[in-house]
């Protein structure tokens, strides 16, 4: 992948940064610290120095060279006539420092009084005029916590790892056994890109649907797949449902992808929609009530009656007599 | 990566406009900036993308009236202490603690990268986990800093908004504010909010709420709800537990062993209540208070037959 592009609002700033950092150092600063500390390579850092030198060099006043800039035997000597305080934070960048310092603030260790960050975020607060705290509150699980911590040792050490996972598509709660290749988060919830050795392909987990998780001696025997997603994707193939939804059950079209919508009469919308998993369906089914009808179904994943069977089975544990026993007797 | 005649002309703006003595007109700036074309319709795209361009960076371009010049003309200005960043005084220490929470969480784009050059940090890595970036969230933010009401759409219905408080959780951006629309405390879905939102009125026009806005509850039991709480106690298999576990307070646990978990829950959207709890099949029962699990069972049963 290469490195995103450089913006000119990014480079503008970079180069001000560059040369402010300079400037601070009056006895000159080397050159490969300046390219260290600002991630530039030696004939990009020239080229920029270059611009910085040419700003102003037209105009018929001397003085209106705002950096004078030069470079002997490997070190930077900078003179700012202008410019000599960076530019204001703009709000989206004092959102991104709140927001980036909210998420690790809570973490820190605060017993011999406030971290440095928690300093930073108050001192970062009186600049944009906003309370501490109280303006943004970012709830961002950054790595996964402990489980992603085991999860990246594994990988680390090219070992296999064993959880027991509930996939709620199937509603199906089983052990499995897994080569790990990869983490990553997709609307605020971390997945584990794996090789799952039950079914022979890559699948993803839920890293706070697992349970029990271990890393196993055993080494992976697989190989890393060739794209690592970097997002859930809506799994397919698992048959279709034909809905015909009341205006209270219309949010469902927008909700999830449909395949295909048309307005009905009695104003009913008749959507059809590929089901992610048979658990999936019968959620929905469960949740909307009256407010829809199956008018088709693939027999893989029931008959127009399902709300119904579902309904039944869930009754059951509301009826001891009804089979099963419930909880209600286990107390 | 960005032209270079564009980044000599942008300084070359900057440097001509900061702290000028009086205001500089369009047809002055293309004669002293080096790199504006010539022919009038092209100057005019590529000095607005530059005002667009230096709105981006934080720096605020004035508009004013040229003095002394008639027929009256407008022109620019930078005015110094509108440009320059008030020092906030971080110590070494701060600044590394910033550059690592910024490597840790971010948007994208180096928006954060660009804002630690300017408090003279050395540059952090790109973040590792990306927060979502929604197209109003920076004015949303700038209403909440600079106490500006927001105007948008929101369910088909145009709002005027105290902005107090941003939230993100579960993946997603919330605003919290006073919609002077309906008179009331609301929670916004970023992602819901229709077309752009504008900021209107001068900054400082409202006073915050003397006491911290609530953080925002998103449970379905209890989200939108205007029904007078009950306390509900539900019970899970041990199977779905831990999945239950990672989604509620642990206050709200009761029982947690082989036989299952048990939640008390205050229950304020009963409708919420149900289809949360109907996501888990057969798996969750509602056990008290009997009118609850009453019209559970009620809800169930007219599908059943």
């Amino acid at each position: 992948m290469s490195k995103p592009r450089i913006t000119a609002t990014s480079r503008v700033q970079r180069l001000l940064a560059m040369l402010q950092w300079a400037a601070s150092h009056p006895g000159g600063v080397p050159v490969e610290q300046v390219c260290e500390r600002f991630d530039i390579k030696p004939a990009d850092l020239a080229r920029e120095l270059d611009l910085a030198s040419m700003i102003g060099a037209d105009s018929p006043n001397y003085d209106e060279m705002p950096f004078e800039v030069f470079v002997e035997d490997g070190l930077l000597y900078v003179r700012l006539f202008a410019f000599r305080r960076p530019m204001r934070l703009s709000p989206a960048e004092g959102l991104a420092l709140v927001a980036a310092a909210d998420v690790l603030v809570a973490r820190e260790d605060a017993t011999d009084g406030p971290g440095p960050l928690e300093r930073a975020l108050a001192k970062l607060a009186g600049l944009l005029g906003i309370e501490p705290g109280e303006a943004v509150d970012v709830e961002l699980d950054p790595d996964g916590g402990e489980v992603g911590a085991t999860i990246r040792r594994a990988m680390a050490q090219d070992r296999q790892l064993a959880f027991t996972y509930w996939t709620y598509g199937r509603d199906a709660i089983g052990d499995r056994t897994v080569d790990p290749w990869g983490l990553f988060a997709d609307r605020g919830s971390w997945y584990l890109v794996a090789h799952a050795h039950d079914a022979d392909a890559t699948r993803h987990f839920r890293l706070d649907r697992m349970e029990a998780l271990a890393v196993l001696d055993a080494p992976r025997t697989t190989t890393a797949p060739a794209d690592l997603p970097t997002e859930v994707a809506v799994s397919q193939g698992l048959g279709e449902v034909v809905l015909d939804l009341a205006p209270g059950a219309r949010w469902v079209a927008e909700a999830h992808p449909v395949l295909e919508v048309t307005e009905r009469a009695g104003d009913l919308l008749r959507v059809r929609m590929a089901v992610a998993g048979p658990a999936w369906l019968e959620r929905l089914l469960l949740r909307l009530g009256p407010e829809a009808t199956v008018v088709e179904i693939d027999p893989a994943l029931g008959d127009t009656d399902l709300a119904a069977q579902v309904a039944r089975r869930v009754l059951a544990r509301y009826r001891p007599e009804g089979g099963g026993g419930g909880p209600q007797g286990s107390r | 990566m960005a032209g270079t005649e564009k980044i000599e002309r942008l300084l070359t703006l900057i440097n001509v406009l900061l702290d000028a003595p009086r205001a500089i007109s369009a047809d002055d700036l293309r004669r002293q900036v080096p790199g504006y074309p010539q022919e009038d319709a092209s100057f005019k795209r590529a000095f607005e993308r530059d005002k667009d361009e230096l709105r981006e960076m934080g720096v605020p371009l004035l508009l004013e009236t040229i003095p002394a010049s008639d027929p009256p003309l407008v022109g620019y200005r930078i005015r110094k202490r509108d440009f320059e960043l008030r020092d906030p005084g971080l110590t070494e220490d701060e600044l590394e603690a910033l550059n690592l929470a910024a490597a840790v969480t971010g948007f994208a784009g180096g928006v954060g990268q660009r804002a630690l050059f300017k408090l003279g940090a050395p540059v952090p890595e790109a973040p590792q986990a990306e927060l979502p970036v929604d197209p109003n969230l920076v004015a949303a933010f700038t209403g909440v800093s600079e106490r500006q009401p927001l105007a948008f759409t929101y369910h088909d219905v145009a709002r005027l908004v105290q902005p107090y408080r941003l939230e993100f959780l579960r993946g997603r951006w919330y605003l919290n504010g006073f919609d002077r629309t309906r008179g009331d405390d609301r929670w916004f879905r970023m992602n819901r909010v229709q077309g752009r939102i504008e900021l209107v009125e001068a900054p400082g026009a409202f006073e915050r709420p003397a006491e911290a806005v609530p953080g925002l509850q998103l449970d379905p039991w209890a989200i939108g709800g205007g029904t007078d709480p009950v306390e509900a106690e539900v019970w899970f298999d041990a199977e779905v537990a831990p999945a239950v576990r990672a989604e509620v307070d642990e206050r709200a646990i009761v029982r947690d062993d082989a036989d299952g978990l048990v939640l008390r829950l205050s229950v304020t959207n009963r409708d919420g209540f149900r289809s949360w709890l109907l996501s888990f099949l057969d798996r969750a029962e509602v056990r008290s208070p009997a009118d609850l699990r009453a019209e559970v069972v009620a809800w169930l049963e007219e599908l059943a037959r």
